[in-house]
């Protein structure tokens, strides 16, 4: 409660919103695309993208903001940050999102992973000084990352519409409130650091080092898809496509059947 | 006499039933063994082209063009690649589309893999589907700017050749969760149902790609 206090009064509202809107992801459904059979997965993501013409619109203002602002930004940062920091940088700020991670592995029953990041959050807090070194993984504790999306995913939530956010990129009315929900575990949302400033350097600096990961991605995207706007909607399901596994994790007899698929007949 | 009988019988079809499995098991094992190595072999002749810096850009994409027609399966994968369309092209369009998509595949991957030409990959692994007619092979790729490795695994179809010997084909390669094909394909549905299910429209939208490599490997 004393946490709940430091909450932006603005904030809960968001949270009551999300919620509802989570709510409402299961009352549009059509966007159950873990369901669906993988032979019926890509019509299943192109009857969701209804906003499609809107989403595409917002997908170019993404590009050119990324263009213009975060990527020279990126790239300066990644010229000047050797890349042992920019790594250890992205270490301390896994280890940051460990309580949105653990909610999630408690909200979705998971208690072997939910005890799993509670230790990885311990040894990389106190080993791994504040995270910067990820020790828990080389010490057998490989990380349990999940978030509220996926919770609803796993509670039976659809998708609902897909949606290409202003600034967040590619996500689903689920997903979306996702977001907002996993926000109330962040610590990065809480005034519990003063200066307040140093937060949105915190903040800032999490988006930079996530964003230089990808340098060079989006132009690689660009040329070597005929349609970069679906195949960032097929990059973002099938990441998407798991729930309770991570997407890294391969099953085959989740490949779609391609006995249908001959040229040769 | 008639329990020990049974007991005998039972045991003989106990050591049937053992040395059966343990064949078929070897067997699997054996063709998997197959494709693990076949999928090393893949790696260092990409790595060989992709690192030589004593041949001219032009001949290089000629080897990996010849790497390709080569090992990547070119019978499923077209068809594949057109989802829900893939009876729509004609006879004539057919042929104009396995052209463009052999050089549209060539130039594209020549450029993502050569960012990985350097990289450590490791097979790690291997598991069969439908008897062995299609096997994953799995692995791992560490990039230089990641603390831990990538996941890279690759889809492999068993062919039978016009001399009677079996080949493996890649249909698919798997990067972090993301299977390629699969995300080529949703370009490629999207093109033709945003054009009225024109299939020309793809095949233009191929050439239009194709020339903008030429163009920037021209600069």
């Amino acid at each position: 409660m004393a946490m709940l206090g430091k909450i932006h009064p603005k904030a809960l509202n968001l949270y009551v919103f999300a919620l509802l809107l989570v709510t409402l992801s299961g009352c549009v459904g059509g966007g159950n695309i873990e369901a669906a059979s993988p032979a019926e997965r890509e019509q299943r993501i192109e009857e969701i993208d209804v906003f499609e013409p809107f989403n595409r619109y917002i997908f170019e203002v993404n590009i050119f903001l990324d263009s213009f602002f975060l990527k020279p930004v990126t790239t300066w940062y990644a010229g000047i940050v050797p890349l042992p920091i920019r790594r250890g940088a992205g270490n301390f700020f896994e280890n940051l999102k460990s309580p949105v991670v653990l909610a999630n592995n408690i909200l979705q029953g998971e208690t072997d992973a939910a005890k799993i990041t509670a230790q990885r959050f311990a040894i990389n807090s106190s080993a791994g000084i504040l995270g910067f070194f990820d020790f828990a993984d080389k010490w057998g504790y490989p990380s349990q990352k999940t978030d509220f999306g996926q919770t609803a995913g796993i509670w039976g939530i659809p998708h609902g519409p897909f949606l290409m956010l202003p600034l967040f990129g590619p996500s689903s009315l689920r997903d979306a409130s996702g977001i907002a929900v996993d926000s109330i575990f962040d610590p990065l949302s809480y005034n519990i650091i003063d200066p307040q400033g140093v937060l949105y350097i915190l903040s800032g600096w999490r988006v930079v080092n996530g964003r230089a990961q990808f340098l060079g991605r989006v132009e690689e995207l660009y040329q070597t898809s005929i349609d970069p706007y679906a195949s960032v909607r097929s990059l973002y399901f099938q990441s998407r496509m798991k729930t309770k596994k991570p997407s890294t994790d391969l099953d085959i007899d989740d490949l779609p059947d391609i006995d249908g698929y001959d040229f040769s007949q | 006499m008639l329990p020990a009988m049974r007991r005998k019988l039972r045991a003989g079809v106990f050591l049937v039933a053992a040395v059966v499995f343990g064949l078929v098991a070897t067997q699997t094992r054996a063709e998997n063994t197959v494709a693990e190595g076949y999928v090393e072999g893949l790696i260092a002749t990409a790595v060989e082209i992709l690192s030589d810096t004593e041949i001219s850009d032009g001949r290089r994409q000629a080897a990996f063009q010849d790497f390709l027609t080569d090992n990547v399966d070119m019978k499923r994968l077209p068809a594949f690649l057109l989802g829900q369309y893939a009876r729509l092209p004609t006879n004539e369009q057919k042929v104009d589309y396995l052209n463009l998509l052999q050089e549209f595949m060539t130039r594209i991957y020549l450029v993502r893999l050569q960012q990985y030409a350097d990289d450590t990959i490791k097979v790690t692994g291997s598991r069969d589907r439908k008897n062995g007619r299609e096997v994953v092979v799995t692995g791992t790729i560490q990039l230089p700017n990641r603390a831990q490795p990538l996941s890279l695994d690759w889809w492999l179809l068993q062919q039978k050749q016009d001399d009677g010997t079996s080949k493996f084909h890649v249909f698919d390669v798997r990067v972090a969760g993301i299977w390629l094909a699969q995300e080529q394909r949703s370009g490629f549905v999207s093109v033709i149902r945003n054009n009225q299910g024109s299939f020309d429209a793809l095949l233009r939208h191929l050439r239009k790609q194709i020339d903008s490599q030429v163009a920037v490997q021209a600069q």
